[in-house]
């Protein structure tokens, strides 16, 4: 069954949408113990469970959650970096999924991904010129000439400077080196970015530089990003669509301005008052200590035993009907929520 | 109440870096004081020095070439000590490699009493908290027998029984669901919420006087840091609490701290009380405190999506001897007539409030 978020097949190569994920599942399964594989049941883990959206040309969606809910593993099955249980993946008019390896090779140059581990995302073994250069021959052959102007010109376009080049990544700033990352990412000309984290092991004046440049970028070079973060007033500030996952489902999707000034999700809600405004004023409204836990078998709606809303209208049935685990549904414009009784 | 249970003067905390030839001046000349139940946050950027104040006063900084110098006064039980005392007579500057190696030898004289002190100071006087508490915990015992081994080691409880209801009183203390349960699990078992508790819980079990928390929210999610902030707020309610509050992030400061520290390559540039500092009708602030706060998105900058302010450059070598103000390069309020100035000549700490100072020379004017 289609899912209703997704426009018709037809029409998306005609209009301007780039990335559709329609009904997406991963299932890890979990063994425990030396017999485990003996065992008929298998724990499931399912960490990406029934996530649908799609994304624009030139436009940006933000996809937030605690750590654990599925937000990379997200980013990952649309590159096909790890195989998808069940879905489909429609980058450009072509399904991921059935695309054979050497086809797979070329649409990745037009989509790429920023990983979130610095360190490990660089080979602290090569210069960063050595990185770069990689990169741009990777997919085209070019000659000495083309590989260097091409290299200055992606260090311009980062604000890097020159001098950097004959660096190795451990004798660079954190800024720095998420700034070749960047660049490493632009070599291949990708109309796709998908970041995650990009600014999470950052300071905060080096973490605006960084938001600063992946803006400019984007109105320069008409990119288009899946911002994956759990910094929900970034999020906010880049994002023009807003995806809230809890527990491997997307829970609320809408504009920015409203999941962030109007939430309906009540763990939207929560979510943003946890932020706190630079004064005295503290918001002890925050959640339980309690995380979700994909171990525990919870019925129904998976967010109850944490629900301020569920605990204020008395423990309703609805929420903990396992028939009746919430849809997301439209509720306004663009605007989708999974919740039996969302917050006007 | 007003006699201070930390006093640090002019610490000096340099590392020889034999590769640049040159020391690395990660700590330069810092001084400041802690009250009895009063929070004093430090902030500033990655590489400025934050830790390695803190793991001076701690007694952690590991041997080695280099050069501690200063002194750091702790009052606890009537008694005054200096926790360095006696170093100034081991250390003389001098930058050639083979005379640093020398000086390195002598100091283990030095150090070997001063790990005798410190072991009575650590964990009973001052305890600490770290950035992860996953890696600060051992893997391999339970959390309560953890909690139960800093019980005995410092409040004179030696049955262990006795020391594991202890640890269960103190998990309960903070909210630890079901604490006689968790008692024995061990850390693998435990969100990075529950291990920072955890860590908290143990810091906290032998009644410090003094608690170091270094970076106790970062890394952990948004929802959590909130709680570990009220958390902390409470038990410093309870308890009387003074805590030395180390953090790169604002909104941190903001709820817990009562006195605020700026440090910017090495250096305190602006003390005060938080309220002098954060008011947004007070006087004036350094530069680098107001770029640090302007880097942070305010609501009605994300509403109409505007560009964020961010510092321009990168954090300063602290390998270069400075001549002028440290923030020169990437200050924007250097205007023309201090210009000059600001390049050429360190500006002093200049009190500009009672009790606020600032290291600028547009506080002169």
């Amino acid at each position: 069954m289609r899912h209703r978020l997704a426009p018709a097949i037809t029409v998306y190569i005609m209009s301007d949408t780039i990335l559709d994920v329609v009904n997406l599942k991963k299932y890890f399964y979990h063994s425990t113990g030396l017999f485990s594989s003996l065992k008929k049941e298998k724990s499931v883990i399912p960490a990406v469970d029934d996530v649908s959206f799609y994304l624009k040309e030139k436009e940006t969606l933000g996809l937030v959650g605690e750590s654990g809910c599925g937000k990379t593993t997200v980013g990952k099955l649309i590159l096909r970096l790890i195989e998808p249980t069940d879905g489909k993946i429609v980058f450009n008019g072509m399904d991921m999924r059935n695309l054979r390896k050497s086809e797979l090779r070329k649409v990745r140059s037009q989509m790429q991904m920023i990983f979130q581990d610095l360190d490990a995302a660089l080979n602290p073994r090569m210069k960063v010129k050595d990185i770069l250069k990689e990169a741009i021959t990777v997919y085209e052959d070019l000659d000495y000439y083309t590989v260097n102007k091409r290299i200055t010109e992606l260090m311009n376009q980062v604000n890097l400077k020159k001098s950097k080049l004959g660096n190795y990544p451990d004798e660079l700033s954190g800024g720095e080196k998420r700034r070749v990352g960047i660049a490493r990412v632009l070599a291949v000309k990708p109309r796709l970015i998908i970041a995650d984290e990009p600014t999470s092991a950052l300071d905060v004046s080096i973490q605006a530089q960084v938001i600063n440049l992946l803006r400019d970028l984007q109105e320069e070079l008409g990119l288009s990003y899946l911002f994956i973060s759990h910094d929900l007033r970034l999020v906010e500030l880049i994002s023009d669509k807003v995806a809230v996952m809890y527990m491997g489902r997307i829970v609320e999707m809408g504009l920015s301005d409203r999941i962030a000034h109007k939430p309906m999700h009540p763990y939207t809600n929560v979510l943003w008052s946890s932020l706190t405004e630079g004064g005295e004023k503290t918001i002890s409204r925050g959640l339980s200590w309690q995380v979700f836990d994909f171990g525990q078998s919870v019925t129904g709606c998976r967010f109850h035993p944490r629900c301020e809303v569920f605990k204020a209208r008395g423990n309703p049935k609805e929420c903990t009907d396992p028939q009746n685990e919430p849809k997301l549904t439209e509720t306004g414009t663009s605007h989708y929520v999974a919740c039996h009784f969302p917050l006007l | 109440m007003s006699e201070p249970i930390l006093k640090v003067e002019d610490l000096r905390t340099y590392f020889y870096s034999y590769a640049k030839e040159a020391f690395i001046r990660s700590v330069d000349g810092v001084s400041f004081s802690i009250k009895k139940g009063e929070v004093l946050g430090i902030v500033g950027e990655s590489g400025c020095g934050k830790s390695i104040t803190a793991q001076s006063v701690m007694g952690l900084v590991t041997d080695g070439p280099g050069i501690i110098s200063g002194s750091i006064l702790l009052t606890y039980n009537g008694k005054t000590i200096n926790l360095l005392e006696g170093l100034s007579d081991y250390v003389s500057v001098k930058t050639r490699r083979k005379a640093i190696l020398e000086i390195a030898k002598d100091v283990t004289g030095w150090l070997k009493r001063s790990e005798i002190l410190m072991r009575g100071v650590r964990g009973k006087v001052i305890s600490m908290i770290f950035q992860n508490p996953k890696s600060a915990l051992n893997p391999f015992i339970p959390v309560g027998e953890q909690i139960a081994e800093s019980i005995m080691l410092h409040s004179g409880i030696s049955a262990k029984k006795e020391a594991i209801g202890a640890a269960a009183k103190w998990l309960e203390r903070v909210q630890i669901d079901s604490p006689s349960m968790r008692l024995y699990d061990y850390p693998f078992g435990l969100s990075g919420g529950m291990c920072q508790r955890v860590m908290i819980a143990m810091a906290l079990s032998a009644e410090p006087a003094l608690l170091i928390a270094d970076e106790p929210t970062t890394g952990l999610d948004v929802t959590i840091q909130t709680k570990i902030i009220e958390l902390l707020k409470q038990l410093k309610e309870e308890l009387n609490l003074t805590i030395l509050l180390i953090t790169h992030d604002m909104s941190v400061i903001m709820q817990l701290a009562d006195r605020i520290a700026v440090m910017y390559g090495g250096r305190i540039v602006e003390y005060g009380l938080k309220r002098e500092i954060m008011d947004s009708d007070s006087f004036i602030r350094h530069p680098y405190t107001i770029a640090l706060l302007n880097s942070l998105p305010t609501v009605e900058e994300i509403k109409m999506k505007e560009r964020l302010r961010a510092i321009k450059g990168d954090v300063p070598d602290t390998i270069i001897l400075y001549r002028g103000c440290r923030f020169y390069e990437r200050c924007d309020l250097k205007n023309e007539r201090v210009k000059k100035r600001c390049k050429e000549s360190e500006p002093e700490m200049i009190e500009i409030g009672t009790g606020h100072y600032m290291r600028c020379w547009l506080a002169e004017e």
